[in-house]
C-alpha cells in the first residue's frame, strides 16, 4: 500500500515538473509580448494578485460548464499568428510563484485521485505518457 | 510515445535549420512548417494537460458497454463518447475550483486564452474516442480537407494553417493514446497485457458480452491493420514530425509482424497469468454470469457516477 502511494506521488511530481516547465514557457511568452500589465480581453485574475484560497477570484459562469462537451469540438481552432517582432524571454528566467507551483501539484494530485484502479485505463498510463516526455523535452 | 515526445519530434526541414544567418526567418519557417503548434506554449501545455486528464474516471469498460447497459453516464451524454465527456467535465470542474485560481491565471488569464485552452483540451480529449463512427468520419474528412489543394485555394491562408494545426493536434493525442503499439516490442506487450486484463475483468463481472480470449489475437492484427498503421502513416505523411516519424511507423509494423508470428503463444501466457493473478479475488466465479461477490480493487464492477 505504502509502495503504491509512493509510486503515485513520484508520478505526480514528474507530471508537475513537466507541466511547470511548460507553464514557465507560457509566462515567458506573455512577458515577451509585454502583456502582463495590459491583457487584451477581460482579465480573470492577474499574476500579481494570486492567492491560495482564490477568494478574490471568481470564475464567470460561462466557464463553469459541464454539458455536452462533444458539441464544443471545433473544426478550426485559432492559434496565434506569428509575430517576428517578439523577443523571446528565456524560460530559465521565469520563476513561478510558490503558490502557483503548489496549486499545480495539488491539481495533478487531485486528478490522480479521480482515476480508477484499472489495469490499463489508469493514472499510471496517463502519467507515464507524460513522464516519458521528460527526456525528450530536454532534447527539444 | 507521449504527447510531449511527439511534440518534441516536431521539426523544421533541415534546410531551415541550416540557415543560421537569419534567426527570424528560422522562427517563421518553423512556425509555418508546424502550423504554429511549436510557436505557442499554451497549445503545447493544452496537449500535455489533455493527456493527463483524458482517462479521468474511466470505468474500465468501453463506451459501447455503457450505452448497452443504459448507464447513467451514457444517458447523461446521449450515448455519445460518455467516458471522454465525463473526463473533460470532471477535470475542468476541478480546475475551476477557487483554490486553483492562481493556476488558472497563469495558464490563461484572459477570456480569449481560456477559450482557446478549453477548445484545445476538448478537441484533444474527444479525439481519443476512436470508436464513435460519426466523429471518426468527420475527423477523417477534416484531415482530407486540411491537406487538400482545394482547401488551400478556397480559404484564407491563416484559416488553412489553423485547420491543419487543429487536426494534427487531434492525431497527436490519438497517437499518444495508443503509444504502446508504436514503441518497442516489450513496451507493446506490457500494455497490451494490461488492456487484456482489464477487458477480461469486465467480461468476468458480466460487463462485456465477449470473452477477450476469443478475439484478442485477431483483434490485435485488425487494430494494427485498420487503425495503428494508417495512423502512423498519416503522422509520417503530414511531415510535421520530420524524419523521426518513420520510427513510429516502423515500430508499429514490426510489432504487427511479431504479433502475427508469436501472438497466439503470447496470448496463452497472458491467459494463464490473468487466471493466476485474479483467481483469489474471483474464487468460484463463473465467467460471464456477473454474479460474483466482487472484492477486487478494480472499479470495473462499480456503477457509481462520480460526477454526481
Amino acid at each position: 500500500m505504502a509502495e503504491t502511494a509512493h509510486k503515485n506521488e513520484r508520478m505526480v511530481l514528474w507530471c508537475t515538473d513537466i507541466m511547470a516547465r511548460l507553464l514557465r514557457q507560457i509566462v515567458a511568452r506573455r512577458e515577451a509580448e509585454s502583456r502582463c500589465d495590459t491583457f487584451g480581453g477581460s482579465t480573470i485574475a492577474s499574476m500579481d494578485d494570486m492567492s491560495l484560497d482564490g477568494s478574490k477570484h471568481s470564475v464567470t459562469a460561462k466557464w463553469k460548464k459541464a454539458g455536452m462537451v462533444i458539441e464544443e469540438v471545433k473544426e478550426v481552432i485559432q492559434l496565434p499568428a506569428f509575430d517576428g517582432s517578439i523577443k523571446e524571454v528565456p524560460e530559465s528566467e521565469i520563476i513561478l510563484p510558490s503558490s502557483v507551483m503548489k496549486q499545480l501539484r495539488d491539481y495533478v494530485t487531485e486528478i490522480s485521485g479521480t482515476y480508477r484502479e484499472n489495469p490499463f485505463h489508469s493514472f499510471e498510463v496517463s502519467a507515464i505518457t507524460v513522464l516519458e516526455a521528460i527526456i525528450c523535452w530536454s532534447d527539444y | 510515445m507521449s504527447v510531449a515526445k511527439l511534440l518534441s519530434r516536431i521539426v523544421a526541414p533541415d534546410q531551415v535549420f541550416n540557415d543560421e544567418a537569419n534567426q527570424d526567418q528560422i522562427a517563421l519557417s518553423l512556425h509555418d512548417y508546424t502550423y504554429g503548434i511549436t510557436s505557442d506554449p499554451l497549445t503545447q501545455f493544452a496537449c500535455v494537460f489533455a493527456a493527463l486528464i483524458h482517462d479521468v474516471d474511466h470505468y474500465g469498460i468501453p463506451n459501447s458497454q455503457l450505452v448497452e447497459e443504459k448507464a447513467p453516464l451514457a444517458f447523461r451524454y446521449k450515448n455519445r463518447s460518455p467516458a471522454e465527456q465525463n473526463s473533460v467535465n470532471i477535470a475542468w470542474k476541478i480546475l475551476m475550483k477557487s483554490q486553483f485560481a492562481g493556476l488558472r491565471a497563469t495558464i490563461c488569464p484572459t477570456d480569449d486564452e481560456m477559450r482557446r485552452f478549453r477548445q484545445l483540451v476538448v478537441n484533444s480529449v474527444m479525439a481519443t474516442d476512436i470508436a464513435d463512427k460519426e466523429m471518426k468520419a468527420l475527423r477523417n474528412g477534416r484531415w482530407a480537407k486540411a491537406f487538400s489543394d482545394q482547401s488551400a485555394t478556397e480559404e484564407s491562408e491563416r484559416t488553412n494553417i489553423n485547420r491543419k494545426a487543429t487536426i494534427v493536434i487531434e492525431h497527436l493525442l490519438q497517437a499518444s493514446d495508443v503509444a504502446h503499439t508504436m514503441q518497442h516490442w516489450h513496451v507493446y506487450t506490457k500494455w497490451n497485457e494490461r488492456l487484456f486484463q482489464e477487458m477480461s475483468l469486465a467480461y468476468m463481472v458480466g460487463r462485456s458480452n465477449k470473452d477477450p480470449v476469443e478475439f484478442w489475437y485477431q483483434g490485435e492484427l485488425g487494430f494494427f491493420d485498420f487503425y495503428i498503421i494508417p495512423l502512423a502513416k498519416k503522422l509520417s505523411e503530414c511531415g510535421v514530425f520530420g524524419v523521426s516519424s518513420d520510427e513510429y511507423l516502423q515500430y508499429a509494423e514490426r510489432n504487427r509482424e511479431e504479433w502475427a508470428r508469436r501472438g497466439e503463444e503470447i496470448l496463452q501466457g497472458m491467459i494463464e497469468r490473468f487466471q493466476d493473478k485474479f483467481r483469489n479475488e474471483f474464487g468460484g466465479f463463473q465467467p460471464g454470469t456477473g454474479s460474483v461477490t466482487y472484492s477486487a480493487t478494480s472499479s470495473i464492477a462499480s456503477t457509481s457516477f462520480r460526477e454526481e
